[in-house]
């Protein structure tokens, strides 16, 4: 089971390069697709889903050329999307079933009986009579999970699901998809690296349209190795700092003092101490180019 | 702060595009309207021509109007949605909190809307004055540019209507946040003037009523509605209070309406609702458990073909449920509903009597309805179905489903199907409805589901594929609403481009009609037209699947793409099979309708008319044999729908002279003729139908030529009849024959086109003491007295009816033959019937009455054959014997036409137009019809069938005004006076609102030219009033002097000169003048009641005191008004502040008094106190009456017999 993208390449009409020259390969399991706003993950994403055509590159899954065979791969696929909306004043379980309808289960205690699991997987059960579009963000996303798994899909793509969720729900929701992804393809982005961190054995950074790291978390700590240095800093020293070593990323102690972490292939100088690199280092690294 | 605002507003939108795109669509739909009725298109199609210019202030305004009622539909968009936008995007909680107060905001925002929406509006003037610039207009129908005119078009009528409409929908959307309300008031403000002409139909004084109009055209109808055609071209609108009135009502309404915006708007978050709300329920997270597992169960997935089809159809049942669940489409049903009820109340209302709301009658009536919604619906819900996922911002999770495109297509073209249903669901509910209001329980289920679901559904179906197209490119459906109804107009482009036929006009071809007679008759050519138009409609459907907006398209571009790599053997090969089909298809409706059948554009037959004048005028003059006996052997097939005919004639030369050619013009029925001469055809005309053949041996003086002629009718094609048998109701006439002479009705009768051609200027007629004219009866060229004999043949189950008495009748082959022959002479003018008839008869003074009538049509047969009996009496007293045995009435089917039509003892009649009247004979406001039309029809054996005018100007004076007159006077005899208001009321109006249409010019009664509002109209207000004058018993005899001094007379034919001359004869001196008011010239007063005053007497009597002004005036053809005698006299006096001036007065005015009201049964009839004529030679006059009961109402001229323009100020009511 693995998706293999090459070349892929799109420019929007207002000049935006949105992918360029993206080349991956995701096997089973979480893959995190990390990158701040903007960086062309919802593209690609859309792009595998079929929603969306390159200008150039190719995508396949298994044996399914997605480009060419759309709905091969929409049987296999589960796909929520960044933003969405339902229609108004309709219950989780007429959408549901509407959802399955579109899906091809074509008889109905089938559906039923696979609605049913769903929403108790993702916990929509007790309110499944409620309008969708009175959900809470959290609910609504777990909406989202419930509708995708309808096909039973071995390719997941899930795009920054987590945004606005409270720590609960987004606990909860993490734990679906890391249940999915044992025996499936999930692709997931966000741009919370806690959450990459937490869920995924394999990650990419994709920013301005290009990938620029990708591997197991691991792989890009054990790249950072030794190359990371830290100290604490007075909030007024910080100008002098950032302008004499590479700080990658700050943070304010609740003494209003801030710990700088600094990428340096040597020791700074002797205040900073060695730290161990963790993902988030990777990532910022990454978007600095310097990886 | 406001000003802040209005200018951010104002520039947003002058910025936009969507602002230029209506400016430039208003522009263009304007300029080619214009351009259309100035003759810019003339090269390509029929010369345009008209009496009206095109440009004269009460046009203009009345054109800017009419677009300006597209510009409501934007009114949403543009005033309606200035709040709204700011609560769509969110920006009012940033908004808020900036520093301005409601009032600055929301005056701010209107005023930018009502600002931008106006600007718009100026597409549509300013496109009216370039194109009546430009060079391309036909300079006869251009007056001068008055921009004047403009102005006070856009000052009275386009702002205050978008400030009231605006200020309405402004305060609706703003309060409710919903854009789609305004739409909903835009489409209920659209029927507020029908149905507020509809409930005041019956009304007399239209006063109050056309305040009501919220759009002001009816206050301007009610001060322009007679106004003459020189008065349209040459006045500006004036200022009267009635446009005054209505135009503050309705700009204090909007005021009203933003004063209750700013009070209930305030700068809170929520909108008002009206919907009640749902209850709230408090979710409670319970999502703390942590480790799950997912094990799904089972399922089978079928991708199938069948299962999608069998999804599509639960997924149209869940878009159908999203569109009747939608407010928008409740509203709009409960408006529909509302709409057709209303309307529906006084169905068919002619002379305040209705017909019985039998089936057609009540689908015609809600018929037009249900288009105007269906299609509202259809171009509307397209959209929204189309865009329902995107709307909801659902489509990507759709779209990453495996269901197939053409089956969500397929489920929304079937949910609207369903729609369609739905509306002609409600539609017959309504119908059935106001048939049970009525009274009416002959509920024809059969019909009205045929006449939905049988024939109008396919023709909503093409619409729907139609709609779904257009819209399936569009994201915001209410711009794709537009473009729809834009894109609607493109066959009335075409054709005035000269592309007339309908295999280019979507969705047209050939129509049916249901009768009660012959049903709904021959459809095919209807289902293979709709047939043709369902094969575009599903290319439409096949593009609209290639396109279909699936993920996320960036540009056209993509979309393009896209298109051709789907375009593969699964659509693209039906596709093709579907294109090829449907240019099948069009190619035979082609072939048989425009090369089988020459079809000739309007611009070629005019051409062609050109020609034949040009060539053959020169024969005009060149006398033939007269016909003195007709003999037809009619044989009828109404079941295959054929004819054939033997037509047998004696002709006798008549002349002074040899006779040596014969010119004949026919049809496409004639096979062959045949003269008992030797004789040569020397020209075949085939492009205009027109011989010549020439005797070898002239005909002598007093010879007689016997000439048999073959007509029979090409025979039906696959697509359609060539003949006019229908299966049951046949009604043809001897117009059908081949006719002898030179056919000057082929000439062009408008002479600004006449001109173009350089034809020299004609008369509609020629004066009545034109000698060669007088020749002629107005009723044929060809002949003057005939002797006639028919067999006529018809299927087995039908009576056929021809003039004359039955000899013999019998059966040969299953067919029914009967032999008529006509026992005296009679004009060359028969007809033909043939139908499953019943018949009534009776015997009245030795003279047979029938009436064969279509089963289930007898609810007035009794009325009629009262009618004859009555109308019989009453001529054969006051004019003179009648001249048959026998009178028959004959039905026909409505498809026919609506009208009856007196022959020989003969009289078809229109099933429309009598037999389903359903008459109240003691409501005094409503005149029994079925009586009076008998009653004209039958007047006509004396008027027109023993007296016939020659065919000169005047001609109608002698049979249908005095029909007209013959019936009222049975009428009369019948009912008594108070049928005879409401009827002449009714011909008062008829008269002045014809003289408003007029084409050419109006003649004096004596001289009228066969139009339909003098001769008919006038005429029996003017022969009224005359007899009235005169005394019934002196007219009459006047007319029976007439009768019995020109009855069956040989030519030269009497004239109108004839008549008046002898009346003249008759008519003391001191009435002469109204025989010169009345027939000689165009004479109108004006009359009104000025102050009544009513002192209690001590007798228990009552002294009332009238003052009232009277004064008259004649006027020009074209309609110049004349103060001044032949001696250069006039009156001129002060009425308050006003100079009136009159033609010199020495005339009699009735003055009337009237008391309350009596009642009898359900219905009040008027109680006349007091009415006698008065000299009046001055303009201002007083008179005292002393009356016995209390007075309630005067009137000068009370009964309206003197033609006076505003009737209503007659009668003044006692304070």
């Amino acid at each position: 089971m693995s998706l293999k993208i090459s070349g892929l390449t799109k420019t929007y009409r207002n000049g935006v390069k949105a992918l360029d020259n993206v080349n991956l390969e995701i096997g089973k399991g979480m893959f995190g697709l990390l990158g701040p706003n903007g960086a062309g993950k919802s593209s690609l994403m859309r792009t595998i889903a079929t929603l969306q055509t390159p200008d150039s590159g190719t995508v396949t899954f298994n044996d399914i050329n997605i480009l060419e065979d759309k709905n091969a791969l929409r049987k296999v696929l589960g796909y929520l999307p960044q933003e969405f909306g339902v229609y108004p004043n309709m219950s989780a379980e007429t959408l549901l079933d509407y959802f399955a309808q579109l899906k091809g289960i074509t008889k109905k205690d089938e559906r039923k009986k696979i609605i049913k699991e769903v929403l108790e997987l993702t916990n929509l059960y007790d309110v499944r009579h409620k309008s969708v579009s009175g959900y809470s963000g959290g609910m609504k996303q777990r909406f989202g999970i419930a509708q995708l798994l309808l096909n039973n899909p071995q390719l997941i793509i899930v795009d920054e699901p987590t945004a606005g969720l409270d720590p609960a729900e987004r606990h909860r929701f993490l734990n679906v998809l890391r249940e999915i992804g044992t025996n499936h393809t999930v692709i997931f982005s966000t741009h919370i690296v806690d959450d990459v961190r937490e869920l995924c054995h394999e990650l990419a950074i994709l920013n301005g349209g290009k990938i620029l790291f990708e591997g197991t978390p691991n792989s890009g700590e054990e790249l950072l190795d030794g190359k990371i240095w830290m100290r604490i800093i007075n909030r007024d020293e910080f100008d002098a700092f950032n302008s004499k070593f590479n700080i990658i990323s700050s943070n304010f102690n609740q003494d209003n003092t801030l710990n700088i972490r600094v990428h340096s292939d040597n020791q700074p100088d002797e205040t900073f101490i060695k730290a161990k690199p963790i993902l988030e280092d990777v990532y910022f690294v990454s978007l600095k180019g310097d990886i | 702060m406001l000003g802040t605002i209005f200018k951010f507003e104002t520039k947003r939108w002058l910025k936009s595009w969507l602002f230029y795109l209506f400016f430039v669509i208003f522009f263009a739909l304007s300029f080619s309207v214009m351009a259309t009725v100035l003759g810019y298109f003339d090269v390509f199609t029929a010369t345009t021509s008209s009496n009206l210019i095109v440009n004269s202030p009460v046009a203009i305004n009345g054109i800017i109007n009419e677009i300006a009622t597209f510009v409501n539909f934007i009114i949403p968009a543009v005033i309606g949605a200035t709040v709204y936008r700011d609560y769509k995007y969110n920006s009012h909680t940033l908004l808020f909190a900036y520093p301005f107060n409601k009032f600055q905001y929301l005056a701010g925002k209107f005023l930018s809307g009502f600002f931008i929406t106006i600007l718009i509006t100026f597409s549509i003037g300013l496109a009216f004055l370039v194109a009546s610039v430009l060079p391309f207009a036909n300079p006869d129908l251009l007056g001068p540019i008055r921009l004047w005119a403009y102005f006070q078009s856009y000052i009275l009528f386009v702002i205050p209507n978008i400030f009231f409409i605006g200020s309405l929908i402004f305060m609706l959307v703003t309060l409710t946040r919903n854009q789609y309300i305004g739409f909903i008031l835009v489409i209920i403000l659209h029927f507020i003037p029908g149905i507020i002409s509809s409930l005041t139909a019956n009304v007399d004084d239209k006063f109050v009523a056309s305040l009501f109009d919220p759009f002001g055209n009816q206050a301007l109808g009610y001060v322009v509605k007679y106004w003459t055609i020189e008065e349209q071209n040459t006045l500006l609108i004036p200022l009267d209070k009635v446009i005054i009135f209505n135009r503050l009502i309705w700009i204090g309404v909007g005021f009203l309406a933003l004063a209750a915006t700013y009070f209930a708007f305030s700068f809170s978050q929520t909108p008002l609702s009206i919907s009640r709300k749902k209850k709230g329920n408090r979710v409670v997270k319970n999502n703390f458990g942590s480790i799950i597992k997912v094990n799904l169960p089972k399922v089978s997935y079928d991708y199938s073909f069948i299962s999608y089809l069998k999804t599509t159809f639960r997924l149209s049942k869940f878009e159908f449920e999203s569109i009747v669940k939608n407010w928008i489409f409740i509203t709009l049903m409960v408006v529909f509903f509302l709409v057709i009820i209303i309307n529906g109340y006084d169905i068919g209302d002619m002379y305040g009597t209705n017909v019985y709301p039998v089936t057609w009658k009540v689908i015609g009536e809600i018929n037009g309805v249900v288009g105007f919604f269906l299609s509202i619906l259809i171009y509307l819900f397209s959209g929204v179905l189309l865009n329902n996922a995107q709307s909801s911002r659902m489509n990507l999770l759709v779209d990453a489903t495996t269901v197939p495109n053409w089956s969500l297509l397929l489920s929304k073209f079937i949910a609207l199907v369903q729609i369609v249903c739905v509306v002609f669901l409600v539609g017959i509910l309504s119908g059935i409805l106001i048939q049970v209001y009525l009274g009416y329980y002959n509920f024809e289920l059969g019909q009205y589901f045929t006449e939905f679901f049988g024939f109008q559904l396919i023709d909503y179906v093409i619409l729907i594929l139609f709609s779904l197209f257009i819209q399936s490119f569009f994201k915001n459906y209410l711009i794709g609403f537009f473009v729809i109804l834009i894109a609607r107009m493109i066959p009335m482009a075409l054709t005035k481009l000269g592309i007339e036929q309908s295999v280019f006009h979507f969705n047209s071809g050939m129509w049916y009609s249901y009768s009660d007679m012959n049903g709904f008759g021959v459809v095919r050519g209807y289902f293979y037209y709709k047939l043709y138009w369902l094969l575009f409609g599903f290319v439409l459907y096949g593009l609209t699947l290639l396109f279909w907006r699936r993920g996320i398209l960036s540009n056209a571009k993509e979309r393009l793409r896209l298109f051709v790599k789907r375009f593969k053997t699964p659509i693209a090969v039906p596709l093709m099979l579907v294109v090829l089909a449907f240019v099948g298809l069009g190619y035979g409706l082609y072939y048989q309708e425009v090369k089988l059948e020459p079809y000739y554009t309007s611009q070629e037959r005019e051409l062609q008319r050109v020609d034949f004048e040009k060539k053959y005028k020169k024969f005009e003059k060149y006398a033939q044999p007269r016909i003195v006996d007709v003999k037809v052997a009619m044989d009828l097939y109404p079941k295959k729908r054929n004819y054939k005919a033997v037509v047998n004639y004696v002709m006798v030369n008549k002349t002074e002279k040899a006779i040596d050619s014969l010119f004949l013009n026919y049809g496409k029925n004639f096979r062959e003729i045949k003269f008992n001469h030797d004789y040569q055809l020397v020209l075949n005309d085939t492009v205009m139908d027109f011989d010549i053949y020439r005797l070898n041996q002239p005909l002598n003086p007093g010879d007689s030529l016997k000439v048999q002629m073959i007509v029979q009718n090409q025979s039906n094609t696959w697509l359609q009849d060539r003949s006019p048998i229908i299966e049951n109701g046949t009604f043809i006439n001897n117009s059908m024959f081949p006719s002898f002479g030179y056919a000057d009705g082929v000439e062009l009768q408008d002479n600004d086109v006449r001109k173009k051609y350089n034809l020299p200027p004609r008369e509609r007629m020629p004066e009545p003491n034109d000698a060669e004219a007088r020749k002629n009866t107005y009723i044929s060229d060809e002949a003057d007295w005939i002797t006639f004999e028919t067999t006529v043949s018809t299927d087995g189950d039908q009576i056929a009816i021809a003039p004359g008495y039955l000899q013999k009748e019998w059966q040969k082959d299953g067919r029914n033959y009967f032999h008529y022959k006509m026992d005296q002479k009679m004009l060359n003018f028969y007809a033909f019937n043939s139908a499953r008839y019943e018949v009534k008869r009776e015997k009245w003074n030795n003279i047979y009455l029938e009436i064969y009538y279509h089963k289930g049509h007898e609810y007035n047969l009794t009325r009629m054959m009262e009618a004859l009996k009555k109308s019989l009496a009453y001529y054969g007293e006051n004019y003179g014997p009648y001249q048959h045995s026998q009178a028959r009435i004959i039905e026909f089917p409505r498809t026919m036409g609506t009208f009856a039509q007196a022959f020989a003892n003969t009289m078809p009649f229109s099933e429309a137009i009598g037999f389903i009247a359903d008459v109240d004979e003691d409501n005094p406001d409503a005149v029994d019809y079925p009586f009076s039309v008998v009653s004209h029809e039958m007047a006509h054996q004396w008027w027109a069938h023993q007296v016939i005018g020659a065919k000169v100007k005047g001609a109608t004076l002698l049979s249908e005004s005095m029909s007209e007159y013959s019936s009222l006077k049975v009428l009369e005899k019948e009912y008594g006076k108070f049928q005879m208001r409401k009827f002449l009321k009714e011909a008062l109006d008829g008269y002045l609102r014809g003289r408003t249409w007029e084409w050419k010019e109006e003649n004096p009664l004596m001289y009228n030219e066969n139009q339909q509002y003098i001769h008919y109209n006038k005429g029996s207000l003017v022969l009224y009033a005359m007899s009235d004058y005169l005394g019934e018993k002196r007219f009459n005899d006047v007319l029976k002097t007439f009768v019995s001094q020109v009855k069956f007379q040989e030519a030269p034919y009497t004239n109108s000169i004839e008549f008046v001359n002898l009346l003249k004869q008759n008519t003391p001196d001191s009435l002469q003048y109204l025989i010169k008011d009345m027939f000689e010239t165009i004479t109108l007063y004006d009359n009104k009641v000025e102050n009544v005053k009513v002192t209690n007497l001590k007798n228990g009597t009552y002294q009332v005191d009238i003052t009232f002004t009277v004064s008259k005036y004649r006027t020009t053809p074209k309609g110049d008004q004349i103060y001044k005698n032949e001696q250069g006299n006039t009156l001129t006096t002060k009425v308050g502040k006003n100079e009136v001036k009159s033609y010199p007065l020495h005339d009699y005015v009735e003055v009337g008094i009237f008391g309350k009201k009596t009642k009898k049964g359900k219905h009040e009839y008027e109680n006349e106190l007091y009415n006698k004529k008065y000299l009046i030679d001055k303009i201002n006059n007083k008179v005292s009456i002393i009356v016995n009961q209390k007075p309630v109402e005067v009137g000068v001229d009370p009964y309206n017999k003197l033609i006076d323009r505003d009737s209503n100020d007659n009668r003044k009511t006692v304070d």
